[in-house]
């Protein structure tokens, strides 16, 4: 064994020796530019309320497939087939999850019935008691 | 620099071995950012209860955070870099940067620590509101992860020291980089929605 | 407020146990430990049982160990049943029957909990642990530490649970304690802590052994097994464990969370501080609808095992089977608020979720619909899995047609905690998990042990069991439709219901004779074990990969690993040279395999403090118990000296000797 193959032989890396600097230093230098601009968008507000939560939501996205990729080296190539498997069955359980509960809470949270702070100034209000 | 050629045994049954090894660590990583989704649809749910007390954008201060960021995806290269090394079979090179991702790691934990220190003292720990105890175990949950992989990272230093390129040292750099790269992973999103979702 | 001495935390005589009962669970738990620590010391059996099975990473005798383990607890959780039975049956109307309203929600509280962790999630780690690698052609799981390890951490969880027998009391807050009912400031004492970290430390060893199942089946199945090659029950468990995988996360969140409620003041559950205990039943229902996909999903790949051997023709609809499976694992993670509908959340939300609960039946039917066409112009034989598998067919298709019911919200709002629920999800869980795992293990008892066990005992307790199931719970059916709540120690005479509870009673009694005939069975079938020895491996005449081997399995599996080229490979394989051992091979080759360790002990050990530490609040042996298990963790990966060889010599020697036995075996049926 050396320790040239040995990343290739587990399965880590790609066979190709196209990986190496670049890849990392890519994916370095577009994680930090996502990261200053949606830094930067929420912090000067130039876009507000839903878009700007879709824009920041895009921003993590495409960080989070840059860093998957160029960083975790998870591709569609042979060797990493069994682990892109796991993980988009796992990005499918995250979502579930997440929006999910969201959903659910969003719905019967919505359906509460008032605290009691809240239902003493409706009831002020309704009848000047 | 030429590549290293190890003493040890690497066979069919090793290099199976050692994948099976590789695949099964990053099967518990998936399980791992199952977990961070359930505090993520906690945090996700609680946020806006906050009790009478503060909510994220009254005590997130940002630019602490981007520093925080930044500290840790540079790691995550420094991180990278060090398995190049590693393959170039540079024991120097992997000792070095290692202990940069380590260094930079520690700092990143020492300003969360921080900065959960001034919370509680500034009367806003977890047992305030619902929000805070959310935020701070989600972050904490987090942090914890970072101390673990502290750890890990320390021991792999000594063992690469004391033993140098073995197919034990190399497997656990392989599981390292791994584990070390979804912290980042996850700290993207703690980042968008947590900290700069407060102020949007 | 409480006193907590930093050396003793909570702890205080007070809590030993002090009503008959409760004395009496104590004493019979610290009798019969002290009963099996005395027979081991004095049959100095010490040092071999540390030896060669405590320290064992082979995924023979770590299931074996699961098995005994579930057992007991089986035992436990049945008295458990027994008492509320009696309970339910007596208190009508003036009397208040044996058991005052706190213990009974202690009781119904731990048969919940211990039936769902500690006896189905144990029979399915013992039954997979016992016949997987056999059947994928592999020497052993992926992880084998990690194997021991798992298992450790649950039996460590099983005696944590166990604890409030003698010191501090149980949860009363049911099987999955619901916050605020489960918070700190409605259950004050230490049952609920129990309860969440006994979960925490089996939870864990639970996920570990998903994921290393799900490893083993991806990347340790034989050459030329390719996934469409798998038998049955390797496919229904590589969904079981994708659902373990992924599940379990959540539940390990909840339990934190909870735990982070009650002992540190947090706000997740709470009714104050901005707390939404609305939260907890969601994730714990995130959870809990998919675990009872992992405990059903083994015990159907069982069935296909059983009927395509006992009808003796391949299952059928294979791909369709598959298919089904897939299905059921994605679906299984879309339907959870179906335990909730009457939470309150709007029409929107829970039709959709009744919409989807009722779709995932799909796939179930195509199952029992691809079982009975195996069956349809096979050559049956109704040997005693095959019984329980005619038991499972009738009784699970009934009780999942309640579900179906149920899964109708507005249907639900009238049927939702009443003894219909509690009679549906029995139905399922015993018709399906418990007949299924009792299925495989009277099928698979001759492999693991090498002779059969007695039919006539088989069938008499087959026949106990389908008889009682159904005289315990076809009258809670009628009970629920006619009202009844569930999980009350009494009810008013005026409702009409003590005589389908004296109907339920005696249903019990009558699962319990079937328990007995079950031991009696075992007991026989060992003392006769020389008359009921088999020395083919093969008894059934089996289809897959582990019916080659000789019973019971010498430690290295198979002395050449099998290469495989079609579905039910042994079968194909008997077709085309016959049955009875493959040629005997001039020598064979070295084998290496893992060597025993105590390390999973010791960090279970650990873990255990930790567990009690924490429930008790004696904070320094929590630090302790913490340190201790990382700290050996850390040794256990510098540990190189993991392997030991089985030379060929041994490997010659062992196969010969079962070819020897083989023919001579053959020799006295002629």
């Amino acid at each position: 064994m050396n320790t040239q193959t040995y990343f290739e032989d587990i399965e880590m890396l790609p066979k190709e020796d196209s990986v190496g600097m670049l890849a990392y230093c890519a994916g370095f230098i577009a994680s930090l530019a996502l990261t200053l601009v949606a830094y930067f968008q929420v912090v000067q507000q130039s876009i507000t309320g839903t878009t700007l939560l879709l824009a920041v939501a895009l921003l993590a996205s495409v960080q989070f497939f840059i860093q998957v990729t160029c960083f975790l080296h998870l591709r569609t190539n042979k060797s990493s087939r069994e682990m892109l498997a796991v993980f988009c069955f796992s990005l499918f359980i995250t979502g579930i999850l997440i929006i999910g509960s969201m959903w659910i809470m969003w719905s019967l949270n919505a359906r509460m019935m008032p605290g009691d702070i809240e239902m003493r100034a409706y009831m002020e209000r309704q009848t000047g008691i | 620099m030429s590549t290293l050629k190890i003493k040890e045994h690497f066979g069919h049954e090793e290099r199976h071995k050692d994948t099976t090894t590789v695949f099964g660590f990053f099967v518990y990583l998936m399980t791992d950012l199952v977990l961070f989704a359930s505090l993520f649809a906690v945090y996700a749910v609680l946020y806006q209860n906050t009790a009478g007390g503060p909510k994220g954008s009254d005590i997130f201060v940002l630019p602490f955070v981007l520093t925080q960021t930044l500290i840790l995806l540079a790691s995550s290269l420094t991180c990278g870099l060090a398995l190049l090394c590693a393959k170039k079979g540079s024991i120097r090179g992997v000792v070095s940067l290692l202990s940069i991702t380590l260094v930079l790691g520690g700092a990143f934990l020492f300003m969360e620590l921080y900065e959960f220190g001034k919370f509680i003292q500034e009367g806003y720990g977890p047992h305030v509101s619902g929000f805070l105890s959310a935020y701070f175990t989600l972050v904490g949950t987090h942090g914890l992860h970072i101390f673990a992989g502290l750890l890990f990272g320390t021991i792999l230093i000594v063992s690469l020291v004391h033993s140098g390129f073995t197919r034990g040292n190399l497997r656990k750099l392989a599981l390292f980089t791994l584990f070390w790269h979804f912290l980042d992973l996850v700290w993207i999103f703690i980042f968008s929605f947590v900290y700069l979702g407060a102020f949007i | 407020m409480q006193e907590i001495s930093p050396l003793y935390g909570k702890l205080s005589f007070g809590l030993l146990p002090h009503d008959p009962i409760a004395i009496g669970g104590a004493a019979f738990a610290v009798v019969c430990a002290i009963i099996i620590l005395s027979f081991v010391t004095y049959k100095n059996l010490w040092k071999p049982l540390w030896r060669d099975w405590l320290t064992s990473v082979d995924h023979k005798k770590i299931g074996l160990m699961y098995l005994i383990v579930s057992a007991i607890i089986l035992f436990r959780g049945i008295v458990d049943a027994f008492l509320m039975r009696a309970q339910q049956a007596l208190s009508v109307g003036e009397s208040y029957g044996i058991i005052d309203a706190n213990h009974f929600q202690q009781i119904f509280s731990a048969h919940g909990t211990l039936m769902i962790f500690f006896v189905a999630m144990g029979f399915m780690s013992a039954i997979i642990n016992l016949i997987l690698p056999l059947q994928i052609g592999a020497r052993d799981v992926a992880f084998p530490f990690l194997n021991s390890l798992s298992f450790w951490l649950f039996t460590a969880g099983a005696i944590l649970v166990h604890l409030p027998l003698i010191i501090g009391d149980f949860s009363a807050a049911g099987w999955l304690a619901y916050p605020p009912l489960s918070g700190i400031a409605y259950s004050p004492t230490v049952g609920v802590d129990y309860w969440i970290w006994s979960l925490q430390i089996a939870g864990i060893g639970s996920l570990l052994s998903g994921i290393n199942f799900l490893v083993t089946i991806i990347k340790m199945r034989a050459k030329g097994m390719t996934l469409f090659k798998m038998p049955m029950f390797t496919w229904t468990v590589l969904g079981s464990m994708l659902l373990v995988a992924f599940a379990f996360p959540i539940l390990t969140v909840t339990l934190t969370l909870l735990s982070l409620d009650r002992t540190f003041g947090m706000h997740f559950f709470t009714a104050d501080g901005g707390g939404n205990m609305m939260m907890y039943v969601n994730l714990i229902w995130a959870w809990g609808h998919p675990e009872v996909y992992i405990l059903m999903l083994p015990a159907f790949g069982i069935f296909s095992e059983v009927v395509a051997v006992f009808s003796a023709k391949k299952l059928a609809g294979y791909t369709s089977m598959v298919v089904s499976v897939i299905a059921i694992v994605f679906l299984s993670f879309l339907v959870w608020l179906h335990h909730f509908f009457t939470m309150g959340a709007g029409a929107a939300v829970n039709a959709f979720f009744g919409i989807m609960t009722a779709i995932i039946a799909i796939p179930t039917g195509v199952k029992i619909f691809n079982w009975i066409f195996t069956m349809y112009r096979g050559r049956i034989r109704f040997h005693t899995p095959m019984l329980w598998f005619m038991g499972f067919v009738v009784l699970f298709t009934l009780g999942g047609v309640a579900g179906v019911v149920m899964a109708e919200p507005t249907a639900d709002y009238q049927l939702h905690n009443t003894l219909f629920l509690v009679a549906h999800f029995h139905t399922m869980i015993v018709s399906g998990v418990l007949f299924g795992y009792f299925a495989g293990l009277t099928y698979w008892f001759p492999k693991i042990f090498g002779f059969m066990l007695d039919e006539r005992f088989g069938r008499k307790a087959f026949w106990c069991w389908l008889n009682g199931f159904i005289l315990a719970f076809g009258p809670l059916y009628i009970l629920g439709l006619m009202g009844a709540t569930r999980r009350l120690d009494h009810y008013s005479a005026d409702m009409g219901f003590q005589p389908l509870f004296m109907v339920s009673a005696f249903g019990a009694l009558l699962i319990g004779l079937g328990l007995y005939y079950q031991v009696r069975q075992i007991i026989f079938s060992i003392r006769h074990r020389q008359s009921l020895r088999d020395e083919t491996g093969d008894p059934w005449d089996g289809r897959t990969l582990e019916w080659s081997t000789p019973s019971p399995v010498p430690h290295y599996n198979f002395a050449v690993l099998p290469e495989v080229e079609e579905r039910d490979a042994f079968f194909v394989q008997k077709e085309r040279r016959g049955r009875g051992p493959l040629q005997l091979e001039d020598e064979y080759k070295d084998i290496i395999m893992p060597k025993n360790t105590g390390a999973g002990l010791i960090i279970s050990f650990f873990a255990l403090c930790a567990g009690f530490a924490i429930v008790w609040h004696i904070w320094w042996l929590a630090v302790v118990g913490i340190s201790g298990a990382i700290v050996v963790i850390i040794i256990r990966t510098f540990e190189t000296d993991t392997h030991y060889t089985i030379s060929g010599e041994e490997v010659y020697e062992t196969e010969r000797l079962w070819r020897v036995r083989y023919d001579q075996s053959k020799k006295l049926v002629l």
